[in-house]
């Protein structure tokens, strides 16, 4: 295409719109668990969900060329357009976090207040926010698909018309969602018992090691079906394969975003896999991969946005 | 049987000699801002070698669809088929969220930064229900387009179609586009 319509603005939203879908989908999934050892993440999961999608819809709101009449996506519902079917489910799910956050709150705040208006939490708080976690699962995982939806429902685009597109962002949400649980386990260590880190973290790095072999396993049919397709698709893979993004395609997301973290979270869980002593668990190696998997999570956005406009049936 | 109308156009990309008059015409009749296009010819590279040249030059627009992917991907209903095939939007109902514009194979779509919309050709609806031409087409010195009803088999561009070989661009993206090339 000849110019970026949709630049940062949107690379950010989906970044964050997954981000806040996989954190909720892992917070309601802990707290399903029942398991004391993993209560503080759990509630740390749910009050930390709703804040970046709310960031991401405010940067997605002031990249509209009317950001005032944002209203109209909610006169109507298109069914056949995603960003319509999109919009209303951001919007489901956003409440649904933000009282499922409240409803995390400590037993001490029982009333919110806020000028005159007054909130009463009611006393039954555990009971509702287990179904709003078993409402809210789905719906978050509608939402992880839904951000790879947008751009794989459009056939003028070969780099992004591939199903894989939501499956990959779907997982990679679940992974940096994964990557910000083990970041606060690392941060809040300090006041958790050394048996509750450790099942943290072995439940933490478990997870990311299963979802980044997922996202590897996405990818190679992803790269081997467009190779072997139409001229259009295929020509869409250069932009990887020798284009404008194959150094921060190859190095970026795959080396730095996948690779390296799984070897560091697989190194970690070696001891486990052989049925030896538990783990040492360096903190510092809990931080980098963290940062790594958030990284290479922030890159496939940018790549898969910018390069999807680059792709055309015209090249 | 009186039967709706479809309008659709026929280019004949030999006729073009890249004057480009049909984007002069078209910014000047639908305050098109500067430095954006409703129609553009794309210039192919030089083909063979002195003397046994070749070069083609292919007018290019909106197809205005059958199944135009714009109208489908648009989250508020602003873009629409009207009644007689030609594809428009509602100024009103657009937020500027450019989905449109990567739905759009052709890329015939550009944002209007001082209205905050997504515009694109409308076959010069304000002429062409007056009973006169395109811009583009009254403007063209080779007469390369002839415009018309479709469902009409006696119109000028029915009569063309059914007499030459045509194709129409990226069939295999199913946007069942309306405007035909004739091939030479």
């Amino acid at each position: 295409m000849h110019e970026v319509e949709w630049g940062m603005p949107v690379v950010l939203y989906l970044y964050f719109g997954g981000l806040s879908a996989g954190v909720f989908i892992l917070s309601a999934f802990l707290a399903y668990l029942r398991d004391p050892k993993l209560h503080k993440l759990a509630a740390f999961g749910a009050y930390f969900a709703p804040f970046p999608l709310f960031i991401g819809l405010f940067l997605l709101l002031i990249d509209l060329d009317r950001p005032l009449h944002f209203w109209r996506l909610f006169t109507t519902i298109q069914w056949t357009s995603p960003m319509s079917i999109g919009s209303w489910l951001l919007m489901f799910f956003s409440i649904i976090a933000s009282l499922y956050a409240i409803l995390w709150l400590p037993e001490k705040y029982s009333t919110l207040k806020l000028g005159k208006f007054k909130l009463s939490i009611p006393k039954s708080r555990v009971k509702i926010r287990g179904i709003l976690g078993a409402i809210g699962f789905p719906t978050g995982i509608a939402v992880g698909i839904y951000t790879g939806v947008l751009l794989g429902a459009i056939p003028a685009r070969p780099f992004w018309n591939t199903p894989m597109v939501a499956m990959l962002f779907l997982v990679s949400a679940l992974s940096t969602a994964t990557a910000v649980m083990l970041f606060a386990s690392n941060w809040m260590s300090k006041n958790t018992s050394k048996e509750d880190f450790h099942r943290e973290r072995k439940l933490l790095y478990s997870a990311d090691v299963i979802l980044i072999i997922f996202e590897m396993f996405i990818l190679i049919p992803y790269i081997l079906h467009n190779s072997i397709s139409t001229a259009s698709q295929s020509a869409s893979l250069d932009l990887i394969l020798g284009g404008e993004y194959t150094n921060i395609f190859w190095y970026g997301f795959v080396l730095i975003g996948l690779v390296i973290p799984l070897i560091l979270e697989t190194i970690d869980l070696i001891p486990e896999i052989a049925r030896k002593q538990k783990s040492s668990h360096i903190k510092f190696f809990g931080y980098l991969s963290a940062i790594l998997v958030l990284v290479g999570g922030f890159l496939l956005r940018y790549i898969f946005v910018y390069a999807g406009q680059a792709s055309s049936f015209g090249a | 049987m009186s039967q709706e109308k479809k309008y659709g156009m026929l280019i004949e990309q030999s006729r073009c000699i890249n004057c480009k008059a049909c984007m002069i015409a078209c910014q000047a009749e639908n305050n098109v801002p500067l430095h954006k296009h409703r129609n553009w010819i794309d210039e192919s590279e030089v083909r063979g070698t002195y003397p046994n040249l070749g070069i083609d030059f292919t007018p290019n627009q909106c197809n205005h669809c059958d199944n135009p992917h714009c109208e489908r991907v648009c989250p508020t209903g602003a873009t629409f088929v009207n009644d007689d095939g030609i594809v428009l939007i509602d100024y009103n109902k657009c937020i500027g969220c450019r989905f449109c514009m990567m739905a759009c194979p052709y890329d015939a779509r550009y944002v209007d930064k001082e209205r905050g919309i997504v515009d694109k050709c409308t076959y010069c609806t304000q002429r062409i229900y007056q009973g006169r031409e395109p811009a583009c087409l009254e403007t063209c010195p080779g007469k390369v387009r002839t415009f018309g009803d479709l469902n009409d088999p006696k119109s000028e561009i029915s009569l063309k179609i059914a007499t030459h070989r045509t194709e129409v661009k990226y069939p295999e993206t199913g946007t069942k586009p309306r405007i035909y090339y004739i091939i030479d």
